[in-house]
C-alpha cells in the first residue's frame, strides 16, 4: 500500500509518496526523472522494515515547478530535502539517492550529519560530474536541441550496464524518454557544478558510494576518492551495473537492505 | 597472426595478446625493452617488410609490472600494382592493472596471393564500403521512416578516409570520396576506433561517442539531429563486416 499526498514544501506543491512503517528511507531519483524510478523498490523495502519516502523533486514528475524555475544548483534541492525531512516529521531518517539524487544525497550528508542515520550515495561523486556545461545551457534553447527523444532514449541505453537484459533496459529507456528537457538539462547543469568536496571531512553519518562498473557518466577514481574522503565511508563498485543501479539491479530492496543495514546506527 | 604471410591472411579486425612479461624489480635496465625499436620488433615478428611506424607514451612503466602486447589489424588495402598488400596494425602495451602505457601502429607491406578483387567490408569510409552500406540501408524502412524530411551530406572519416553519404527525403542517392556541396557534417575516428565500434564486442555507437573517440566537424545540429540515424547505420555497418564484407 502506497500513500500519496501533494504536500507544500519549500514553495513547491509537491509528490510524496510513502510505505510501510519503521525507519525511515528517503529515495532521490536522477536528472529529469521522477519517483516512478523506485517502483520496484518501495513495496519489498516497505516490506523489510523501512518507511520509505519517494518524492518527485520540484520540476518532476508530478510535483509543480520550482518557485524560481528549473533548477540549476542541487544544493537548491537538498535544502528542499531538508525542509521535506522536518515536515514529515522523519527522526533520523537514511537517504539513498541515485545520479543528481547520489550528490544531493552526499549534499545532505554534509548538511544534516548526525541527523541522518545515513547515506547510500550511488552514480555520484561529490567534485563536479563530468559534463559540457556550454552545450548544456545551448540545449536550454529548444531550437538547439534536435531529436531529444532518440538522444535521451539512446543516451539511456548506453549507460546501462552489461549485465542488464536488453528487455530491461529497453523499459528504463523508455521511462526515462518522459522528461520535460528543460528540467533534465537545468539538473544536468547542476550535474557538471555541484561539488560538496570541501565538506566532506565533517560529515558524521554513515556513508555508502555505490557506483556501476559501466557507468560512463563517472569517474570511478573520482567516486572511489569521494569515498576516502569521507570519515568511514565504504564504496561498492558493481560489476556489470551502469548509472541507474534501482532500475538495473533484479531485487533491488534487498542489495539495499544489505548496504542500510551496513551502515550501522539505526536511531 | 605470426604465420600471416600473404595480404589475403589479414583482415581488419584480427587480434591477438603477446605473453605476458614481468619487469625485473631491481634491475632499470629491463625498462629497456619496451624502448621504441623493441616496441617496433614487437610488430615485425609479426612480418612483413615494415614502412612506418609510431609509438607513444601513455603512462609510466614501472619495474616489476607485468606488461602484455595486444595488436589489432586496423587496415588492409592492395597497392595499386595489386601484386602487394599494405596493412597496418595497432598495438598497446598494457599492465597488469589493464592501463595502456603505449600505444601506437605499425604498417607493412606483404606479398599478395592472388590477384583480388578484396572484400569490402571491412575497408571502413572507402567508396566501396559505403556503396555496400547504401544498399543495405535502402532496405531498412527505420532509415527511410527517420530521414523521410532530410536533404543533407552524412561524412564519415576513419584515418585518412573519408566518404560522403549524400541523402536525401529518405534514401542515399550517392555514395562517394566526395559530393557536390560536401558534407552536413562529418563523423571521424581512428581506424582503431571504428575497427572496435564496428567489429568488437560493444557495437553500441552512442557508448563510443561518449568516450570521446569520435569527433564531429561541420553542423553539430544536424549531428544530433541524427542519433538515430547513426545508430542504424553503425548497425548495418556491423553486419556489413560480420558478412566477411562481400560486396
Amino acid at each position: 500500500m502506497i500513500e500519496a499526498a501533494y504536500t507544500d514544501i519549500g514553495g513547491t506543491l509537491s509528490y510524496v509518496e510513502q510505505s510501510g512503517t519503521g525507519r525511515p528511507v528517503l529515495c532521490l531519483h536522477t536528472a529529469g526523472q521522477s519517483g516512478v524510478q523506485w517502483r520496484h523498490t518501495t513495496a519489498a523495502l516497505a516490506a523489510l522494515g523501512y518507511r520509505v519516502v519517494v518524492p518527485d523533486l520540484p520540476g518532476h514528475g508530478r510535483s509543480e515547478p520550482a518557485p524560481g524555475g528549473p533548477v540549476t544548483d542541487l544544493g537548491d534541492y537538498a535544502a528542499w530535502c531538508e525542509t521535506l525531512i522536518g515536515a514529515l516529521g522523519l527522526r533520523r531518517p537514511f537517504v539513498v539517492g541515485c545520479s543528481i539524487g547520489g550528490k544531493i544525497a552526499l549534499d545532505l550528508a554534509v548538511r544534516m550529519g548526525e541527523r541522518l542515520a545515513g547515506v547510500v550515495a550511488m552514480a555520484a561523486e561529490a567534485g563536479p560530474g563530468h559534463i559540457g556545461l556550454a552545450g548544456l545551457r545551448r540545449e536550454l534553447e529548444d531550437v538547439a536541441a534536435p531529436s531529444r527523444a532518440d538522444r535521451t532514449h539512446l543516451g539511456t541505453l548506453a549507460v546501462v550496464g552489461r549485465k542488464v537484459t536488453a528487455e530491461r533496459a529497453g523499459l528504463i529507456a523508455t521511462m526515462h524518454r518522459r522528461e520535460d528537457p528543460a528540467v533534465s538539462t537545468s539538473d544536468l547543469l547542476g550535474w557538471g557544478t555541484h561539488d560538496v568536496r570541501a565538506g566532506l571531512a565533517r560529515v558524521r553519518c554513515p556513508v555508502h558510494v555505490v557506483a556501476g562498473a559501466d557507468d560512463l557518466w563517472l569517474d570511478l577514481a573520482a567516486v572511489r576518492a569521494t569515498a576516502a574522503a569521507v570519515p568511514g565511508a565504504r564504496c561498492t563498485i558493481l560489476d556489470g551495473i551502469g548509472h541507474y543501479p534501482m532500475e538495473e539491479l533484479e531485487d533491488f530492496a534487498a542489495t539495499l537492505h544489505g548496504w542500510l543495514s551496513g551502515l550501522g546506527g539505526t536511531r | 597472426m605470426t604465420t600471416h604471410r600473404y595480404f589475403e591472411d589479414f583482415e581488419v579486425g584480427q587480434r591477438c595478446s603477446g605473453e605476458p612479461r614481468q619487469l625485473s624489480a631491481d634491475d632499470p635496465s629491463d625498462l629497456g625493452h619496451f624502448g621504441p625499436d623493441a616496441l617496433t620488433a614487437l610488430f615485425e615478428q609479426s612480418g612483413g617488410l615494415l614502412l612506418d611506424a609510431s609509438w607513444h607514451y601513455r603512462a609510466p612503466i614501472r619495474a616489476g609490472s607485468t606488461l602484455h602486447f595486444e595488436q589489432t589489424v586496423t587496415r588492409c588495402r592492395r597497392t595499386r600494382g595489386g601484386e602487394n598488400g599494405v596493412v597496418t596494425r595497432h598495438g598497446v602495451l598494457v599492465d597488469e592493472h589493464g592501463r595502456t602505457v603505449r600505444e601506437g601502429s605499425a604498417t607493412v607491406l606483404v606479398p599478395a596471393r592472388g590477384e583480388g578483387p578484396d572484400p569490402v567490408g571491412r575497408a571502413f569510409c572507402t567508396p566501396a564500403w559505403a556503396e555496400a552500406l547504401a544498399a543495405r540501408l535502402a532496405g531498412d524502412d527505420r532509415f527511410a521512416a527517420a530521414t523521410e524530411t532530410w536533404d543533407g551530406t552524412i561524412g564519415l572519416r576513419c584515418g585518412e578516409d573519408e566518404v560522403h553519404l549524400r541523402v536525401y527525403c529518405g534514401a542515399v542517392i550517392q555514395a562517394a570520396r566526395r559530393t557536390p556541396h560536401g558534407a552536413t557534417f562529418t563523423l571521424g575516428a581512428s581506424e582503431p576506433a571504428w575497427t572496435e565500434l564496428l567489429t568488437g564486442p560493444d557495437g553500441d555507437f552512442v557508448r563510443h561517442a561518449m568516450t570521446g573517440l569520435f569527433d564531429v566537424r561541420g553542423s553539430g545540429y544536424e549531428y544530433l539531429r541524427l542519433t538515430k540515424v547513426l545508430a542504424l547505420l553503425v548497425e548495418h555497418a556491423r553486419e556489413l563486416a560480420a558478412e566477411g564484407g562481400a560486396a
